[in-house]
C-alpha cells in the first residue's frame, strides 16, 4: 500500500510540475473559421484525487463491512413454531475474541458466522482520476452549436481496496445475479448500466466503462431570435436562487458516481447535474419577465456502483435498474418557469411534470436459480423438501429462490444482526423489509417463510435462511414514478446604510409542493411492490451577503441557508425510516448472549438542514479560501474548508478537506443524513490546466 | 498663424490665472465651444504651443518621435505621474502623433451633432439627476459641453460611456505580473445600451417603456474554460442616486442569480486590476460619489487618434516594455491642448478600497483621458490610461452608419502597489460570433437581458 501511495504522490508532483512549468498561453481561446462559422474551443485537463485521512472505511463495500471478521452467533429459527423459537440454543461469543463457546450440537443447527471470511481491506484513496473537458462551439449568426465534452479516466488500484467477485467464484457457485459489469468482477468506477441493455450506458451521448467515461454534458443547437432562445439537444436546466438545496432545481437528476456530493461544495452541482436530450425555450417577455420552458427525455440520477469508493447501497444487495426495461427511457419531463425581476424584488413560479430521478427501490425477484448449499444441515434439508415436495426441475430450491428476492451467493448477508444493522443504517425498517420480501413473493412461502410481527421471530427466520444459504444476496429493483412539482419563490434585496451589515442582503425564499410523491424506497421504509405516495413540501430560505471586512481584501461572500423537507431527506429517503438502531436479538434460551436489541425506526418529523458557506478571495484573486458547512440538525455535520490557488490563468490548484460526522450530537446516528457517508473524511486535490 | 504675443509661457499663465480666479472655461484664445460650434475645429482656441509637440518642446520632440526614458523629462508636465514613471523606469514608449484639431474625429458624429443641437437644455433636477429642460430624461449628446464644474464633467461621462446608443466591445485582456509575464489571459465581451438620450438608434430620444433606466450593461467572458460563461448584467435606474441592479451567471451554478448592487470594487477576474467601478472612469451612479472638484487644467499627452490597428485582421495591438516586453501597448499619443483634472470621492461606498479618484478630461469634448485612484491612506493605487481612435487608418475603415466608427482601442491599467498591469484591447471579434460594433439593435436581446445571460452562460 505504501508503494501505491508513493506512486500517487510521485504522479501528483510530476503533474503539478508539468503544469506549473508549462508556458502561459498567450491567448487562451482557440478561434477559427470553420464551415463558414465562428469556431471556438476551450478546455481543461485536471488531475483529481481524494486521499483518505482516517482509517474509517465505506461500510457499504464488501471489503469494509462492519461484520467482516466479527463472530456473530446465529440461531436458526424453527418454522414449526412460527419462527418464535430457535432450533437449537445459540453459541456464545467471548467479547473481543473471534472464538465462541459452542453449545452441544452447535454447528449443525447454530453457529458463529464470520461473514464467509470476506477479508477487511483498507483503502487509502477515494479517487484518482484524470479529467479532460473541451467546449467546442460553432456559431453562424443566430444559430450555434454548443457543446462540452467530458472525459475521465481512473486506472483503479493505487490506494483503492477493490473487492473482486471473481475471487469467490468457487464458493457456492459465485455471485451470478445482477448486471455482470457491476456485480461479477471488480468495481466499475464509471459505467452506468441498467438491466436489459447489455454492457453499455443507456444514456444517449455517454460512453462509460469500468475505468473511463466520455459524455456530452452539453451538445445542442441554439437558435436566437430577438427575445427568444431555443435550444435543441443535450442540455441541463437549473432554476432557483438557492444553492445546493434543490427546491426549484428539479429538472435534472444528479450524477453521483464520481464523487457523490463531496467535491468542492461551492461549485454546487457543476459536475453532477445531469443533462438530457430535449428542447428548451427561453423567452424574454419584456424587460421584467422571463419565461423558461423545457421538455426533456427523463434521465435518472446515477448512483455510485457497488464496491466503488462512494457507494451508498450495501453491496450484499443487487440492484436492478429498470430504466430501460420499464420503458422509462421513453418518458419525458417538462416544465415551465416564470421569473419576474422588479429591482429590489423578484418573483418566480414554476410547474414541472417529471419522473423522480432518484427512483424508488423495491424488492425484485432475483431470477437466480441456484440451490441452497448442501454443505450445511439446513440447506440440505430445504433442498430435499424442494425436490421432493415441490418437485423442482432443477436441483434443490433454486427455482423457488429465483422467484424470491434472494440469491444464494458468497459475500452476502450472513446473519440477522447484519440484516438489522444495514436495514436501519439505510433507513429501512428491518422487520417490515423482511415481511414485504415474503408477502409480496408468494413462492417464499414454500420455504416456510412467513411475515412476522416481532424482532425475535424475524431474527430466527433470517438466521435460518442465512444459515441455510451460507449467505444470501438480496435483489432490489429501481423503478420510477411521475410526479408534479409546483414552486413559488421570491427574492428581496435589502437596502440600509451603505456599507453596513444590513445593506445589500439578498433574502430568498423558495417553496415547492409535490403531491403524491414516491420516495427512494417504495414503501417509505420497506421495499414492498406497491409504491406508496405522500405529499411533500420543501422550503428553502437563503440569506446571502457580500461584505468587505477590510480595505485590503475583496469582499467576503457569506451565505446561510435553511431547508425544510416535510417527508424525505436530501436523497429522497422517507423520514419514517429514520431512527432505527442496530443490535442483536438473543435467542430466548440464551441467557448470557451479549447485545442490544435492534430498535425499529420511529421516524422523525420533518428534515431540517442548515448550510453555511464563506468565500474569501485574496487581493488579485490569486488565492481564495472558502469553507462550506452542511448540518443536519439531528447530529450530522459536513465541514469543507477549501483553498484555491491560481498563480496564472491556465493553472489552478484546489485543496479541500471533507470532515464528516454522523454522530456529532444526538444519541442515534440513524437520525441524520450525514451518518450514511461519514466514512468519507478525505483530502481532495485538483490540479488543473485550462485553455 | 497666431500672434507672437502668445509666447511659450502664455498658456501656462492663462491656466494659472483661470484657476486662481475660479473661472472654468475651456479654451485659451477663445472659448473652445465657440470654436467648435463655428467650424468644428479648435485651432482658433489655442496658441501654437498647445497645438503641436514641436511647439510645446521647442522642437526637441517632433511628431513621429518616441517618448522614452531619455526624453520624457521634456514632457513630464504632460503626463500623469504614473505614466511618467512607466516611461522613465519601465521601458514604456509613446509615439507622438499630430494633434487632432477637428473635433468631428474625436467622438461619434451623431453624438457631436446632438451636443451642438441640444446645448443649453440640460440641468440637474432636485434629486441630482440630469434632465432636459422639460424635466424629462436627457435627450442626447453632451449635456454640459462647456463644463463649469467637476460634477458636470462626470455627469456627461456617466450619462454616456461610449458615446454610442449601443455598443458591443469584443475584449482581450492580459494581466502582466511584476516579472513582466502574462499570467492571465481572458477573452470576453462588454455591451452597453442607452434607453435614453439616444441620438442614432430609433426610437429617439427614448426607448419606449425603458425611459426610467439609464443604461443596460453586461460583461461576460468566453475563455479560459473556468470562466467561460461568467457574466454580469447591470440595469441602471435613471435616478443618478440609485445603484444598478446586478444579475450574474456563474458557470458552476448554471443559472442566473441576483447579486448585491454594491459589488463594484471587486476584481472582475483573478489577476486583473479592473473593477466595475472603473468603467469609463465613471462606473458608478453619479451621486454615489461626491465632492467633485476641478483641481487643475493644462495640456496633456494622450492617445486619441491613430491608435486603431486596422492592419491586424483582428485589430490586435502589439506590446512592449517591462521586463519581458509585454507590459505596455504600442501606442501613439498626441498633445491635447487642454485637459481638465477632476477629483471625486466614493462617499456612497464607505468600504471601498479607494479614497478618491483623479480623472483627466479633454477640455474640448470632455472625453476621459486617464485616471488615477488612491487607496484609503491617500497613496496612489491604480492608474488607467486609454486610447481612442477613428477606425479609419486610410487603408482600412470600419463604418458606423454613415461615418467611420469611433471608439476606444485599448486601456492600460496598472496596480501601482502590486506592480501588476492589466492590458485590455478592443478587438474585432472573439470566438462565438461576438463582434465589436455600435448601434446594432440586436445588442439588447443578444447581451442585455437575463435570457441573454443564460444564453451566454456555460453548460
Amino acid at each position: 500500500m505504501k508503494r501505491n501511495f508513493k506512486q500517487i504522490c510521485t504522479a501528483t508532483l510530476a503533474a503539478a510540475a508539468m503544469t506549473a512549468s508549462a508556458p502561459a498561453l498567450a491567448q487562451a481561446q482557440i478561434s477559427a473559421k470553420v464551415l463558414g462559422g465562428d469556431f471556438s474551443l476551450n478546455g481543461l485537463v485536471r488531475l483529481e484525487m481524494g486521499i483518505k485521512t482516517t482509517s474509517e472505511q465505506n461500510q457499504y463495500n464488501q471489503g469494509s463491512y462492519e461484520f467482516n471478521g466479527v463472530g456473530i452467533a446465529r440461531a436458526p429459527g424453527n418454522p414449526l413454531t412460527g419462527w418464535n423459537s430457535t432450533l437449537w440454543p445459540s453459541g456464545q461469543i467471548i467479547p473481543g475474541l473471534p472464538i465462541s463457546i459452542p453449545l452441544p450440537s452447535a454447528g449443525l443447527l447454530s453457529d458463529v458466522s464470520y461473514r464467509g471470511n470476506v477479508p477487511n481491506e483498507s483503502a487509502t484513496m477515494t479517487s484518482h482520476a484524470l479529467r479532460l473537458e473541451v467546449s467546442p462551439a460553432l456559431t453562424w449568426g443566430d444559430f450555434s452549436i454548443v457543446s462540452r465534452i467530458r472525459a475521465l479516466y481512473d486506472p483503479g488500484g493505487m490506494g483503492y481496496a477493490d473487492f473482486d467477485a471473481r475471487d469467490y467464484q468457487s464458493v457456492n457457485g459465485g455471485i451470478s445475479g445482477g448486471h455482470p459489469a457491476l456485480y461479477h468482477g471488480s468495481p466499475n468506477y464509471y459505467g452506468y448500466r441498467v438491466d436489459g441493455y447489455g454492457d453499455r450506458s443507456p444514456i444517449p451521448l455517454e460512453w462509460s466503462g469500468r475505468n473511463y467515461m466520455v459524455d456530452f454534458p452539453a451538445l445542442f443547437l441554439q437558435y436566437n431570435n430577438g427575445p427568444m432562445t431555443v435550444r435543441v439537444g443535450n442540455q441541463s436546466v437549473a432554476w432557483g436562487q438557492a444553492i445546493f438545496f434543490r427546491v426549484f432545481d428539479t429538472a435534472n437528476g444528479l450524477d453521483l458516481r464520481r464523487k457523490l456530493i463531496l467535491d468542492r461544495a461551492l461549485e454546487e452541482y457543476a459536475d453532477e447535474r445531469m443533462s438530457a436530450l430535449g428542447i428548451r425555450i427561453g423567452y424574454q417577455l419584456n424587460e421584467l419577465v422571463h419565461l423558461d420552458a423545457f421538455g426533456q427525455q427523463f434521465v435518472p440520477s446515477i448512483l455510485p456502483n457497488p464496491n466503488s469508493p462512494y457507494n451508498v447501497i450495501p453491496s450484499q444487495f443487487t440492484a436492478h435498474d429498470r430504466y430501460k426495461e420499464g420503458g422509462w427511457d421513453d418518458k419525458l419531463n417538462y416544465g415551465l418557469r416564470v421569473k419576474g425581476e422588479f429591482g429590489q424584488f423578484s418573483l418566480q413560479a414554476m410547474a414541472m411534470s417529471r419522473y423522480n430521478p432518484m427512483g424508488s427501490f423495491r424488492w425484485s425477484k432475483s431470477g437466480v436459480d441456484k440451490a441452497l448449499p448442501n454443505t450445511n444441515a439446513l440447506g440440505l434439508l430445504f433442498n430435499q423438501v424442494c425436490n421432493v415436495v415441490y418437485m423442482t426441475s432443477t436441483p434443490g430450491c433454486g427455482q423457488i429462490l429465483a422467484q424470491t428476492p434472494f440469491e444464494v451467493a458468497p459475500a452476502g448477508v450472513f446473519s440477522a444482526e447484519e440484516w438489522f444493522f444495514y436495514a436501519h443504517e439505510v433507513r429501512l425498517d428491518a422487520l417490515e423489509a423482511l415481511n414485504t420480501a415474503i408477502s409480496d413473493f408468494p413462492e417464499a412461502g414454500k420455504l416456510f417463510a412467513v411475515p412476522v410481527d416481532n424482532m425475535q421471530a424475524a431474527n430466527n427466520q433470517l438466521d435460518a435462511f442465512f444459515f441455510a444459504g451460507e449467505g444470501l444476496h438480496g435483489h432490489i429493483e429501481r423503478v420510477y414514478r411521475r410526479e408534479n412539482v409546483f414552486g413559488l419563490g421570491g427574492t428581496y434585496l435589502t437596502e440600509a446604510e451603505p456599507g453596513s451589515v444590513f445593506d445589500q442582503i439578498i433574502i430568498n425564499l423558495e417553496v415547492s409542493y409535490t403531491p403524491e410523491r414516491s420516495f427512494a424506497y417504495s414503501g417509505f421504509k420497506d421495499l414492498r411492490q406497491e409504491l406508496l405516495t405522500s405529499d411533500e413540501v420543501m422550503a428553502a430560505l437563503v440569506v446571502e451577503k457580500y461584505h468587505r471586512f477590510s480595505q485590503g481584501f475583496p469582499a467576503t461572500y457569506l451565505v446561510g441557508q435553511y431547508l425544510y423537507r416535510s417527508e424525505s431527506d436530501l436523497v429522497d429517503r422517507h423520514l419514517s425510516g429514520y431512527g432505527g438502531t442496530p443490535g442483536s436479538v438473543p435467542a430466548p434460551n440464551c441467557l448470557t448472549c451479549p447485545g442490544q436489541q435492534p430498535q425499529a425506526p420511529k421516524g422523525v418529523n420533518g428534515a431540517h438542514y442548515l448550510a453555511f458557506a464563506a468565500l474569501q478571495p485574496f487581493p488579485d484573486y490569486i488565492w481564495e479560501l472558502s469553507a462550506a458547512v452542511l448540518i443536519d440538525v439531528r447530529g450530522g455535520v459536513l465541514v469543507q474548508p477549501n483553498a484555491k490557488w491560481k498563480p496564472r490563468g491556465n493553472f489552478t490548484l484546489d485543496l479541500y478537506y471533507n470532515y464528516l460526522s454522523g454522530n456529532a450530537w444526538g444519541s442515534n446516528r440513524n437520525n441524520n443524513l450525514i451518518s450514511t457517508i461519514d466514512h468519507a473524511d478525505e483530502l481532495g486535490v485538483r490540479i488543473g490546466y485550462q485553455f | 498663424m497666431h500672434l507672437r504675443k502668445f509666447d511659450s509661457g502664455y498658456s501656462r499663465r492663462h491656466f494659472l490665472t483661470q484657476a486662481a480666479q475660479g473661472v472654468f472655461s475651456a479654451g485659451v484664445l477663445m472659448p473652445t465651444w465657440q470654436a467648435i460650434a463655428a467650424d468644428g475645429d479648435v485651432s482658433k482656441a489655442y496658441p501654437d504651443e498647445l497645438l503641436s509637440i514641436e511647439g510645446y518642446t521647442k522642437g526637441r520632440i517632433k511628431t513621429g518621435d518616441d517618448i522614452h526614458a531619455g526624453n520624457v523629462e521634456l514632457v513630464k508636465d504632460l503626463l500623469e505621474p504614473i505614466r511618467f514613471e512607466q516611461v522613465l523606469k519601465q521601458g514604456r514608449r509613446l509615439t507622438v502623433a499630430r494633434t487632432t484639431t477637428d473635433v468631428m474625429r474625436l467622438s461619434p458624429w451623431e453624438y457631436i451633432e446632438a451636443t451642438l443641437r441640444n446645448a443649453g437644455r440640460a440641468r440637474f433636477d432636485a434629486g441630482g439627476s440630469v434632465v432636459n429642460d422639460d424635466g424629462q430624461p436627457w435627450i442626447g449628446g453632451n449635456p454640459f459641453p462647456n463644463p463649469k464644474s467637476g460634477i458636470e464633467l462626470f455627469a456627461a461621462q456617466t450619462l454616456s460611456w461610449g458615446r454610442h446608443d449601443a455598443s458591443f466591445y469584443a475584449l482581450r485582456i492580459s494581466d502582466v505580473d511584476i516579472r513582466g509575464e502574462v499570467n492571465f489571459s481572458y477573452n470576453g465581451g462588454w455591451a452597453e445600451l442607452s434607453p435614453v438620450a439616444r441620438v442614432s438608434m430609433d426610437p429617439k430620444p427614448y426607448l419606449p417603456g425603458h425611459a426610467d433606466k439609464l443604461r443596460y450593461q453586461s460583461v461576460f467572458f468566453t475563455s479560459p474554460e473556468q470562466y467561460k460563461g461568467t457574466s454580469f448584467l447591470n440595469v441602471w435606474p435613471y435616478d443618478h442616486s440609485k445603484f444598478p441592479y446586478l444579475y450574474g451567471y456563474v458557470p458552476q451554478f448554471r443559472r442566473v442569480r441576483q447579486f448585491p448592487t454594491d459589488q463594484r470594487f471587486e476584481p472582475l477576474l483573478p489577476g486583473t486590476t479592473l473593477y466595475l467601478s472603473d468603467a469609463w472612469a465613471a462606473g458608478d451612479p453619479l451621486n454615489t460619489w461626491s465632492n467633485y472638484k476641478i483641481i487643475g487644467r493644462g495640456p496633456f499627452l494622450a492617445g486619441i487618434s491613430g491608435t486603431w490597428n486596422g492592419s491586424d485582421p483582428n485589430w490586435e495591438h502589439r506590446s512592449h516594455g517591462g521586463p519581458k516586453g509585454k507590459s505596455f501597448w504600442d501606442t501613439t499619443v498626441e498633445l491635447i491642448p487642454e485637459a481638465i483634472v477632476v477629483e471625486a470621492e466614493p462617499t456612497g461606498f464607505p468600504r471601498a478600497p479607494i479614497s478618491k479618484k483623479r480623472v483627466w478630461f479633454d477640455a474640448r469634448n470632455q472625453v476621459v483621458l486617464g485616471m488615477i485612484t488612491y487607496d484609503r491612506k491617500g497613496a496612489p493605487f491604480r492608474s488607467f490610461d486609454g486610447a481612442y481612435s477613428l477606425y479609419d487608418d486610410g487603408k482600412n475603415k470600419v463604418m458606423d452608419g454613415k461615418h467611420p466608427y469611433w471608439s476606444w482601442t485599448h486601456v492600460t491599467a496598472a496596480d501601482i502597489q502590486s506592480g501588476r498591469i492589466t492590458r485590455m484591447e478592443q478587438v474585432k471579434a472573439i470566438g462565438g460570433d461576438h463582434r465589436s460594433g455600435a448601434n446594432d439593435p440586436k445588442i439588447y436581446d443578444k447581451y442585455l437581458t437575463q435570457s441573454a445571460l443564460m444564453r451566454l452562460g456555460a453548460l
